[in-house]
């Protein structure tokens, strides 16, 4: 006999994913996202590390949250940050290496190097809020509540940061 | 390229193959788990030496039966041990300045740190620095006034074991309400003057007293929007000396935060005012604000030339160890001098004394 679903039963929620299935779908975005915002892979290993240890730890909490991604992001930024604090220095960043770049992706090389190199001189709080608002494409405010700062004082970064790749730019171009 | 829109795709761009250049197909989860047993191991090695010190502070007694005093086996308890308090000091934290026992330490209080809500607490428990000036990091039951401060970089997270001695908390990440937390500790927190005031001890008397000393900071600007500046350093100068008030800021989001504030004695003041443990010579000033810390030591003493009340503020540079006693006019503070400054909780408040690495 064949049993027909119960129409009137809302459908179950569906499980939680567990911590190591949702690593393995999510972990190389984490990976480019700390890349990114940490400006080496040693750093961005550290970074993600770090947040995905204290993920682990409580996974029942962090992987019922609407959004997990969310919350390991702010902790790989937070991470990266803490780090910078303790040790007063930014992690060595790595250069863009272009060997012999074809004609056609010149522009686009000399371009990439541009901003990798305004990031780089960007203090680490700075540098993730131009990430987080160019790589993530976050909301201002939803910036300052990531950095528990003023939603001001991001686009006062970001505008910063704009300001400096203008100048670069500008000065590649004499 | 001016147009920000096309700067704004740039950066898009950018990041984007930047991005791309990472390496990725590591084994995170495993890596990860293995840091959580570490961090695991690490967080219960030191609860283990909490839970010791409990086991050695508490004092048992046997508790009897009401109505059978012969009987002596129904349970034992700890009772409290307090003692009446008989002198007390005033402690401040950004606008809040509430008295504390005068014979209680310094030591650290709940953060968070920004990647995480839950409060840790890095340093202690107990005071890291005692009254006369010795370091009690090991002790961890020595009653204490703790400010949001790392003072190690091993930090244990919340919630916390029953504590042990009792302390003060100003600016704490600890919800406002009442909490017991065993051993006849309670902790009540309250939002007071733009922050919170924990406070948790057996004796109610002393919580309570605590919690009604909460009031406006007076004696410091509670913020400045920028770095202390020397100010009202007349010609003839101060003739006697008669007090010196030490302000610490540390630069925080808006300006700089009041963290630490006390009044130096007069012997202290007189001996500082008079150029002892100043050195002669100008200090360069290529070392200022590297950790973005200034006392402000606000003297106050007679005219030298006349009968009225005068101050003069001079900035001290901690983290360079030199003091700016005139605009531009900055000496180097020899070891002395800066030991006499920091005769009080400054060690364990200030990253220029406490380093980095907590």
């Amino acid at each position: 006999m064949d049993v027909e679903p119960d129409a009137d039963r809302p459908a179950a929620a569906p499980a939680p994913p567990t911590f190591d299935e949702w690593v393995a779908a999510r972990g190389s975005s984490l990976l480019r996202f700390a890349y990114v915002v940490t400006g080496s892979q040693h750093a961005a290993e550290d970074a993600v590390q770090d947040a995905l240890a204290r993920a682990c730890e409580r996974w029942d909490r962090v992987g019922r949250t609407t959004d997990p991604d969310t919350y390991v992001r702010r902790m790989i930024v937070n991470a990266h940050i803490s780090r910078w604090r303790r040790t007063r220095r930014e992690s060595p960043v790595e250069a863009l290496v272009a060997a012999d770049p074809q004609p056609d992706l010149a522009d686009r090389v000399g371009t990439e190097s541009a901003v990798w190199a305004v990031c780089a001189d960007l203090p680490p709080r700075q540098r993730a809020a131009v990430v987080l608002r160019f790589y993530e494409d976050l909301e201002y405010a939803e910036i300052a509540g990531l950095l528990s700062c003023s939603e001001a004082t991001v686009r006062s970064h970001v505008h910063r940061a704009l300001g400096a790749l203008r100048a670069r730019l500008t000065e590649e171009d004499r | 390229m001016t147009d920000d829109a096309d700067l704004e795709r740039t950066f898009r761009e950018g990041l984007r193959h930047a991005a791309g250049r990472a390496e990725v197909g590591l084994p995170l989860a495993a890596r990860a788990k293995a840091g959580a047993r570490t961090r695991r191991r690490r967080r219960w090695a030191v609860v283990g030496a909490v839970a010791a010190v409990v086991t050695v502070a508490g004092v048992t007694v046997v508790v009897r039966g009401g109505n059978s005093p012969e009987r002596s086996d129904d349970h034992t308890a700890t009772e409290p041990t307090v003692a009446p308090v008989t002198e007390w000091r005033a402690e401040s934290w950004h606008n809040l300045t509430v008295d504390v026992p005068a014979d209680w330490g310094w030591g650290t209080a709940p953060l968070t740190m920004s990647f995480d809500d839950t409060p840790v607490l890095c340093g202690g428990p107990g005071a890291d620095l005692g009254v006369d000036g010795a370091r009690r990091r090991a002790e961890g039951d020595a009653p204490w006034v703790g400010r949001p401060i790392m003072l190690s970089d091993a930090c244990l997270a919340a919630p916390f074991q029953a504590p042990v001695a009792p302390y003060v908390w100003l600016g704490a990440a600890v919800e406002p309400g009442t909490e017991e937390l065993g051993d006849g500790y309670t902790q009540e927190t309250v939002e007071a003057f733009g922050t919170t005031l924990t406070v948790a001890s057996q004796d109610p008397g002393l919580r309570r007293h605590v919690l009604e000393s909460a009031r406006a900071t007076t004696d410091c600007e509670a913020r400045l929007p920028s770095r202390p500046a020397v100010a009202g350093m007349p010609i003839e100068g101060l003739d006697p000396v008669h007090s010196a008030q030490l302000c610490a800021y540390q630069k925080g989001e808006d300006g700089f935060d009041l963290v630490y504030a006390a009044t130096l004695d007069e012997a202290t003041a007189q001996a500082l005012y008079a150029g002892d443990g100043l050195g002669s010579q100008s200090a360069t000033n290529l070392c200022a604000g590297k950790f973005d810390e200034y006392l402000r030591v606000r003297f106050s003493g007679k005219d030298a030339m006349g009968s009225a009340e005068l101050t003069a503020d001079w900035v001290v540079d901690p983290g360079c160890q030199q003091v700016e006693i005139g605009p531009g006019f900055v000496l180097p503070l020899k070891a002395a001098c800066l030991a006499a400054l920091t005769r009080n909780g400054l060690p364990v408040v200030l990253r220029s004394f406490i380093g980095m690495l907590g």
